[in-house]
């Protein structure tokens, strides 16, 4: 059965689908999917992208090789801000 | 030799079965959409000092990841070459990688600290714990969305910049952009003075109150929709040459989408009582949209109204 998604934020939802946390990766690249409010900026570690009208949001991280912390943050232009933190490790 | 091909059919059969067996007993492979090898969560179960913690077996792609195991926690004690996490003992090892995200230079065993948040990947050998990566978690978040409107834009992609914001609450921001390191979206969108703008920053954890932004998001306005504008009279000129209809004292363009409605009449023609509905371009001129000819409006309204309530009766099963 696969992990639950992790979800947070009451004004702004933000739900994170893809990574699971605490989940050990052999490659340095992972996609963060989820979602949030629709047009909803979201960043994680150096990367962002806007959420679609559905509130879909998909980009990619790079990881250091080890643990790393994913921090997902998701704010909209009314101010609105919810964020999640996973940690996903890299073995290489 | 009946009997010798009997007994070497069981020997392949049981060879093959003691093959698949392990495998099976290990568990689908775990592999994601995108081709990564991943883990499912391995969470260390919180034990006695001491006590081997009992691991949920992974199911792997690759078995050789199976050997670490991820530690979150607050380290309680350091000692010389070993350091506890709330309750798990961890021993350092010579190729134990140790980062700090507060320290510029390369982090090392003496760099943790009791009372710091570390993530910890270890893998078990001789009955203990040993630390492959430790890594201190942040005090405060790293990464911060601000909302507001550009004030002051300067960036060179060689050189850098910086961009101020007025948020919506609160003073002024002023946000350093290195060089290279910056990301405007959606792509092709133009930062200026005035743009609704989400800047994302990080802190840089080593100068507190040093902000850098790594990129904007320009919250482009929707076009507000266009209330057409509302012209009625009798038709004074038309002029089919230059597209053209006046009605009263207003001069209105037509186009091949404007749309004609007249009432008991063949063509459109001046003495005509006419409605227009038109927009205003930028250049100050007016482009009809509909224009009704011999008709009037609010009779219009009112037979549709009654109609509609008809309508509605019929389909209510309301009707007398």
């Amino acid at each position: 059965m696969p992990p639950a998604p992790l979800t947070a934020g009451t004004q702004l939802k933000l739900t994170v689908t893809q990574p699971a946390d605490n989940i050990i990766v052999d490659t340095d690249r992972i996609e963060v999917k989820g979602t949030t409010g629709p047009g909803a900026v979201v960043s994680a570690n150096n990367e962002f992208a806007t959420a679609d009208s559905q509130g879909n949001f998909a980009f990619a991280v790079m990881l250091d090789e080890g643990p790393n912390i994913i921090e997902v943050f998701s704010s909209d232009v009314s101010g609105n801000e919810a964020n999640l933190t996973l940690t996903v490790s890299y073995v290489k | 030799m009946k009997l010798f091909r009997i007994l070497a059919v069981i020997l392949v059969a049981s060879l093959l079965l003691g093959a698949a067996l392990p495998a099976l007993a290990q568990g689908p492979a775990n592999t994601d959409s995108d081709g990564t090898n991943q883990l499912q969560p391995q969470p260390f179960q919180k034990g006695k000092p001491g006590v081997r913690p009992e691991a949920v077996k992974p199911q792997l792609l690759k078995p050789e990841l199976a050997k670490f195991k991820v530690i979150k926690g607050v380290v309680k004690e350091v000692a010389a070459a070993k350091i506890k996490v709330d309750d798990y003992e961890l021993f350092f090892a010579p190729d134990t990688a140790v980062k700090v995200p507060t320290l510029s230079k390369s982090a090392v065993f003496a760099d943790i600290k009791v009372g710091m948040t570390v993530i910890v990947m270890v893998y078990e050998k001789d009955g203990k714990l040993y630390i492959r990566h430790i890594n201190v978690v942040p005090g405060k978040p790293i990464i911060t969305h601000n909302v507001g409107t550009v004030i002051e834009f300067a960036y060179d992609a060689a050189t850098g910049g910086k961009i101020t914001i007025e948020p919506k609450k609160g003073d002024n921001v002023t946000f350093e952009i290195l060089a290279g390191k910056f990301k405007i979206l959606p792509e092709g969108a133009e930062v200026k003075v005035g743009s609704l703008v989400t800047v994302i920053s990080n802190r840089d954890p080593a100068t507190v109150n040093r902000l850098i932004a790594t990129g904007v998001v320009v919250h482009i306005p929707k076009p507000l929709p266009v209330r057409p504008e509302k012209v009625t009279g009798t038709i004074t000129a038309i002029d089919q040459t230059a597209k053209t209809i006046k009605i009263g004292e207003t001069v209105l363009s037509y186009n091949e989408k404007t749309l004609f409605a007249l009432r008991g009449q063949l063509a459109v023609t001046t003495g005509q009582e006419a409605v227009a509905f038109c927009v205003k371009k930028e250049d100050g001129t007016l482009v009809a949209l509909r224009v009704l000819v011999g008709i009037d409006l609010p009779e219009v309204m009112a037979e549709l109204g009654a109609q509609l309530g008809n309508a509605e009766k019929v389909r209510t099963g309301q009707t007398s």
